[in-house]
C-alpha cells in the first residue's frame, strides 16, 4: 500500500499545494466541465478563500465543492502529497452552518425521475433508519429526506443474522479475523459477504461475524456529522472481539473511512484491511478452477474480465494491483485493460442523487469504456460502484437490446469464490 | 458584498457565446489568477471557455471592439507567469478545446485543438506505434497550445528537438479577430509559412491564440535502454554528461538530479534512486537495435570515466517506468520537503554544465538559501529550485536575488535566460541582459506586425517601459511560491 505520508507539521494541508496543475486531468469533474472551478486546484483555492475570508460570495465556492465527488483521484495524481480529502472536509465544515445539505431539495424530482437514483435513495433511506441515521435522514429536506419519509422499512434480512457469529477456518488455521457486516452490504449484498467469509475460511482464518447491520460511520462523516460518526466508531469497537488479527472489510468505501476514522480504531488502523488486500497478502490456499461455465464461455475461449477500480480502494487506500493479481489467478481469465479504469463512475455515495447530471455523464463515460473493452463480466469491489455500473450497463442494454449485450457485474470475491469453491454463483 | 453590475464587455461576451462559457464573478475568476509560477497573481476581468475556433473568433471580436487585452491560457502549468492578467481584460482558456481532430498514422500527422493534453496525444499515437516526441515533465497536464506558445521541450527533445521541430501547421486567431492559417493548416501553404510558424512557436501568446495545430508523429523506437549513474559530487555528474556528449553518442535523454531531488522523489515514486549519491544521471538510449548496441559500451565508458558510485540499467519496463516517474515528478515531490519553492530555468552550453552546477551551489550558499537542482543535462538546460522554509519577505528576497545571480551566471557561461519555461512576466526585465537594444526593438516590430495595439498578453516578455511597472505592483500569490 502506498499511502501519502502526512505533510510536515509546519505546513498546513493547503500550503502543500504548489499550484502545479498536475492533478487537473485526473479529476473526473474537470474532465466533464473543463472549468478549473471544478478541478482540485481550483477547489483548493476556493477553500483557501473560504478560510481566509477573501471570497465575496460563498455560494460560488459551495456550488463547486458540492460538485466534487470526493473520489480523491487528485491525491493519487498529486506529486506534492496534498491531502485533498482533508481540505474538502475543512471547506465543507466551514460551509455547513450557512449552506446545510438541505440544498439538495431541488434534486428530489430529478431523483425520482431516475430509477438508479431512486433505488439508491430508497435503499439508503431504509437502511439509514435501520442503523440510526434517521436523525440525519429526516434533517435533510432534500432527496434523502424525502426518501426517508416515503421509503418502506427494509425487510431484507441482514446476512449477518443468517450465519452464526463464528465461522471456523476450514484449512490449517492461520489466524482469526472479523468481517464487518456494514449497513448497505449486510442487507443488499449477502452474496458478497458469503463469498468473503468462505474465502477467508478457506485461506485458514476463523471468521467472527458480529450481528449487523453495523454502520462504519462513513456516511455520517461525509455530510459533516462527526458526532454520529464517532458513535458509530464506538459501537463498532464494542462489537468486535479484541483477539482478531484484522477487521476485514469488503466494501471499499467503509474500509477507506475506517482506515482513517476516529474512535477506537484510530490507534490501530493497520488492523483494518480490505478483503482483497488481505487475501492477496496471505494467499488463497486453494486451487482456483475455471469459471467459464458460469458466464457461458466455452474454453479454450478466455473469460474476459475487466476490473473497474472503486475510488475508495485505489485512491482512498492505494490498492490497485491486489484485485488484479487475484483475478489473474483464476485459470482461463483474461484480464482485459479498461480505459480510465480508475476514474469515478459517478456513484460516490449520495452524489448521484445530489448531482444527477454530472453523475449521469460520468456513468455514461464509464459505460462507454466498458463497452469498448467488451468483457464477459465486470469486476469491482464496492457496493456503490457495483449498483451504479450495473444500472448503467442495464439501461444501455435496455435501450438497444439487439446491439448491446447485457454484461453482469460481480464483486471480485464473488468471482474468486466461484472459482475456488466451484460454486456457480452466477 | 455584491459584485458590481456586469460591464459592457461581459454583457457583449455573454451575448456572443454559450451561457456556460463566460465566467465573470470575482470568485470564479480568481481560480485563474496565476499559473504554476505563483510569485504573483492577477485576475482577468472575465474568463472565457470556448469550445471551438469560431467561439475564439467571437471572443476576439468583442475584445477588439472593446479594446480589451486578451490573455490565452491552456492548463496553467506555465512557470513564468505567462497567464497573468496584470491589465485585466479577457482570458481565453482552451481547456474545452480538447479534441484530437484527426490522426493519420500513415502520414504520421495529428491535427489537434490547442487544449489537447500532451500525454493524451502521445497515448493516441502509441496505439499506432507512434509518439509525439516533445515530452515536458508536465506532460500529463499541459496542453499542446501551451507547448507551442512556450516552445516546450522535455527529456526526449535532446535527440528529437523541441516543439518547434514537430509543428507542421498552425491556425492562429490574432487580436483583430482574423485567422491566419500556416503550413499544413493552410489550403495553399506558402514558402514563408515555415518561418512564420517558427515565429509563432515560442511567442508566449503575444501573437494570437493558437486554435489548431498539426504535429508530426515519430515512430516508436525499436530499442530503448535506460541507465542510472550516480556520483559522489554534482560536478562529477556534470562532467559525465559532457563526456557522454563528447563521446560521439547522442542519447535520447540525459537528465540530472541532485541529492535533494532524489530524496524527495524516493518518498513518492520509489524509483530506486540511491539516496547517498550527490547526483544521479538518468540516460536513455534509443533507436535501431544495432545502433543502441553500438552506442551502449561507448556511453558506459564515458560515464565510468568520472568514477561513478554505481551505474545500473533498468531491467524491466516497470523499472524504467518508475525511473521516469521519479524524474518527471521531481519538482512536485519537492513540495513535500519545504514550504514553497521557486523554479528557475536557464541554459548553458552542455560542455560547461559542471561549472554551472558548481556555480549554483555557490550562489545558494552565498545567499543563504537551499537549492535543489534538476537539469535536462544533455541540452545544458538547468532548473535550480530554491526551497523556502519560512516564506518571510527576507527569505523571498534572498531567493529572488539568488535566481537572478544564477541567470547571470548562465549568461556569463555563454548560455541564455530561459531554456524552456519562457520569459513570461517573470523575466521580462532581465531581457536586456541577453539582447541589446536594437535586437529588442526588432522583436517589438515583429510583434507589432501581428498585434499593432499590443493587446495580446500585455506586460510579458518585453521589459516594462518604466521601472516599477508591470508585475512589480502585484502581490505574492499565496503562502507559497
Ligand atoms: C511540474 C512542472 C514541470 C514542467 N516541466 C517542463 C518541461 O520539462 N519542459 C517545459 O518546456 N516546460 C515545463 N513546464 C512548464 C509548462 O508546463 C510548459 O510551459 C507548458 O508548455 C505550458 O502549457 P500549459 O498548457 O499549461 O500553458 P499555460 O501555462 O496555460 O500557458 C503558458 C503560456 O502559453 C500561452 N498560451 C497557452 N495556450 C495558448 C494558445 N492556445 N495560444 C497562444 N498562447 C497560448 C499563455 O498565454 C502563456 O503565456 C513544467 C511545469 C510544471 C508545473
Ligand atoms: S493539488 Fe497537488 S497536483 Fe494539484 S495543483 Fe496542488 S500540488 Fe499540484
Ligand atoms: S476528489 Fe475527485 S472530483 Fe473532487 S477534486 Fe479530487 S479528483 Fe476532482
Amino acid at each position: 500500500m502506498t499511502h501519502a505520508p502526512p505533510p510536515t507539521d509546519r505546513r498546513s494541508a493547503l500550503d502543500a499545494c504548489v499550484h502545479c496543475g498536475l492533478c487537473l486531468p485526473a479529476c473526473p469533474t474537470y474532465g466533464v466541465s473543463g472549468s478549473e472551478l471544478d478541478s482540485p486546484r481550483g477547489r483548493i483555492d476556493l477553500v483557501r478563500g473560504l478560510l481566509d475570508g477573501s471570497l465575496s460570495d460563498p455560494t460560488v465556492a459551495a456550488a463547486h465543492l458540492d460538485r466534487c465527488l470526493g473520489c480523491r483521484a487528485c491525491e493519487t495524481a498529486c506529486p506534492s502529497g496534498v491531502r485533498y480529502g482533508d481540505i474538502l472536509e475543512a471547506g465543507r465544515a466551514h460551509l455547513l452552518p450557512s449552506h446545510p445539505p438541505g440544498r439538495l431539495t431541488s434534486a428530489v424530482l430529478a431523483t425520482f425521475a431516475s430509477p438508479t437514483a431512486t433505488l439508491w435513495a430508497m435503499r439508503g433511506a431504509a437502511i439509514a433508519r435501520g442503523v440510526g441515521l434517521t436523525r440525519i435522514a429526516s434533517a435533510l429536506p432534500g432527496a434523502i429526506g424525502a426518501a426517508a419519509r416515503v421509503a418502506p422499512r427494509s425487510d431484507w434480512t441482514p446476512w449477518s443474522w443468517t450465519v452464526g457469529p463464528f465461522l471456523p477456518a476450514v484449512a490449517p488455521r492461520r489466524g482469526a479475523v472479523a468481517l464487518l457486516p456494514g449497513c448497505v452490504m449486510d442487507q443488499a449484498f449477502p452474496r458478497v459477504h458469503a463469498a468473503s467469509a468462505a474465502l477467508l475460511q478457506a485461506a485458514g482464518f476463523d471468521v467472527h461475524v458480529p450481528r449487523g447491520p453495523i454502520c462504519c460511520g462513513a456516511l455520517h462523516a461525509h455530510i459533516g456529522d462527526t458526532e454520529a460518526a464517532a458513535t458509530c466508531a464506538t459501537r463498532l469497537g464494542d462489537a468486535f472481539p479484541p483477539a482478531v488479527d484484522a477487521l476485514i472489510v469488503d466494501a471499499a468505501g467503509c474500509g477507506s473511512h475506517l482506515k482513517q476514522a476516529c474512535g477506537p480504531w484510530e490507534a490501530c488502523p493497520g488492523r483494518v484491511a480490505d478483503v482483497l488486500e488481505w487475501l492477496d497478502r496471505h494467499g488463497l490456499r486453494a486451487e482456483p478452477r475455471s469459471i467459464a461455465a458460469a458466464f457461458g464461455v466455452a474454453p479454450p475461449a478466455p473469460v474476459r474480465v475487466v476490473y473497474a477500480d472503486p475510488c475508495h480502494l485505489v485512491h482512498g487506500q492505494g490498492i490497485r494491483d491486489a484485485p488484479r493479481r487475484l483475478l489473474s489467478l483464476i485459470p482461463g481469465v483474461e484480464l482485459v485493460p479498461l480505459r480510465d479504469a480508475d476514474r469515478c463512475c459517478g456513484s460516490a455515495g449520495v452524489y448521484n442523487i445530489a448531482q444527477p447530471d454530472l453523475a449521469a455523464e460520468l456513468l455514461h463515460r464509464k459505460v462507454e469504456c466498458l463497452h469498448e473493452a467488451s468483457p464477459d463480466v465486470v469486476a469491482t469491489a464496492n457496493p456503490g460502484c457495483h449498483l451504479q455500473i450495473a444500472a448503467g450497463l442495464h439501461s444501455a442494454h435496455n435501450a438497444t437490446p439487439q446491439s448491446v449485450k447485457p454484461i453482469p457485474v460481480r464483486h471480485v470475491v464473488e468471482l474468486l469464490a466461484m472459482s475456488i469453491l466451484a460454486r456457480n454463483g452466477a | 458584498m455584491h459584485p458590481r453590475p456586469e460591464s459592457d464587455l461581459v454583457r457583449s461576451l455573454r451575448a456572443a457565446l454559450p451561457l456556460d462559457a463566460v465566467l465573470a464573478h470575482p470568485d470564479e475568476r480568481r481560480v485563474y489568477d496565476c499559473d504554476g509560477q505563483t510569485l504573483h497573481r492577477s485576475a482577468a476581468d472575465v474568463v472565457v471557455l470556448p469550445r471551438t475556433a469560431e467561439e475564439v473568433i467571437a471572443t476576439m471580436t468583442v475584445a477588439s471592439a472593446a479594446g480589451a487585452p486578451v490573455v490565452p491560457r491552456g492548463a496553467g502549468t506555465g512557470l513564468s507567469g505567462g497567464t497573468l492578467a496584470p491589465r485585466g481584460g479577457v482570458m481565453i482558456v482552451t481547456s474545452r478545446m480538447d479534441r484530437i481532430l484527426s490522426l493519420d498514422p500513415r502520414a504520421r500527422r495529428a491535427v489537434v485543438q490547442p487544449g489537447v493534453i500532451n500525454a493524451r496525444l502521445s497515448d493516441a499515437a502509441r496505439r499506432h506505434g507512434l509518439r509525439y516526441a516533445p515530452d515536458p515533465s508536465s506532460q500529463t497536464a499541459c496542453t499542446i497550445g501551451g507547448n507551442v506558445a512556450e516552445n516546450s521541450g522535455g527529456p526526449h527533445t535532446l535527440r528529437l528537438g523541441t516543439t518547434t521541430n514537430h509543428v507542421t501547421g498552425l491556425a492562429v486567431v490574432t487580436s483583430d479577430a482574423s485567422m491566419i492559417r500556416l503550413g499544413e493548416c493552410a489550403a495553399t501553404p506558402t514558402e514563408h509559412d515555415d518561418a512564420l510558424m517558427g515565429l509563432v512557436t515560442g511567442s508566449e501568446g503575444l501573437f494570437g491564440v493558437v486554435t489548431e495545430i498539426v504535429v508530426r508523429l515519430v515512430p516508436a523506437p525499436e530499442a530503448v535502454r535506460t541507465f542510472l549513474a550516480s556520483y559522489a559530487s554534482v560536478p562529477a555528474a556534470g562532467r559525465a554528461v559532457s563526456a557522454v556528449l563528447a563521446s560521439g553518442t547522442l542519447p535520447a535523454a540525459m537528465e540530472l538530479m541532485d541529492q535533494a531531488c532524489v530524496r524527495a522523489v524516493e518518498d513518492f515514486a520509489h524509483a530506486g534512486f540511491p539516496s547517498n549519491a550527490a547526483a544521479v544521471v538518468l540516460i536513455e538510449l534509443e533507436g535501431a537495435t544495432e545502433e543502441v548496441n553500438a552506442d551502449e559500451p561507448v556511453m558506459l565508458r564515458a560515464l565510468r570515466g568520472q568514477s561513478p558510485i554505481d551505474v545500473r540499467a533498468a531491467t524491466s519496463d516497470e523499472e524504467r517506468g518508475r525511473m521516469w516517474k521519479g524524474r518527471k515528478q521531481a519538482a512536485g515531490a519537492l513540495g513535500r520537503i519545504c514550504r514553497g519553492f521557486y523554479t528557475h530555468d536557464g541554459c548553458v552550453p552542455p560542455s560547461r554544465l559542471a561549472e554551472a552546477l558548481e556555480g549554483i551551489g555557490e550562489v545558494a550558499a552565498r545567499n543563504g538559501v537551499r537549492v535543489a537542482t534538476l537539469a535536462h543535462a544533455g541540452d545544458g538546460n538547468i532548473h535550480p529550485l530554491f526551497l523556502f522554509d519560512t516564506l518571510d519577505d527576507n527569505e523571498l528576497r534572498r531567493g529572488a536575488k539568488a535566481g537572478r545571480e544564477v541567470l547571470e551566471l548562465c549568461l556569463a557561461l555563454g548560455g541564455s535566460l530561459t531554456g524552456e519555461h519562457g520569459v513570461g512576466g517573470e523575466k521580462r526585465d532581465l531581457l536586456p541582459l541577453q539582447y541589446d537594444a536594437p535586437t529588442i526593438s526588432l522583436f517589438r516590430r515583429i510583434r507589432a506586425a501581428f498585434d499593432p495595439a499590443e493587446r495580446m498578453n500585455p506586460e510579458k516578455v518585453f521589459p516594462a517601459a518604466a521601472p516599477g511597472g508591470g508585475f512589480a505592483g502585484t502581490k505574492p500569490a499565496r503562502g507559497w511560491l
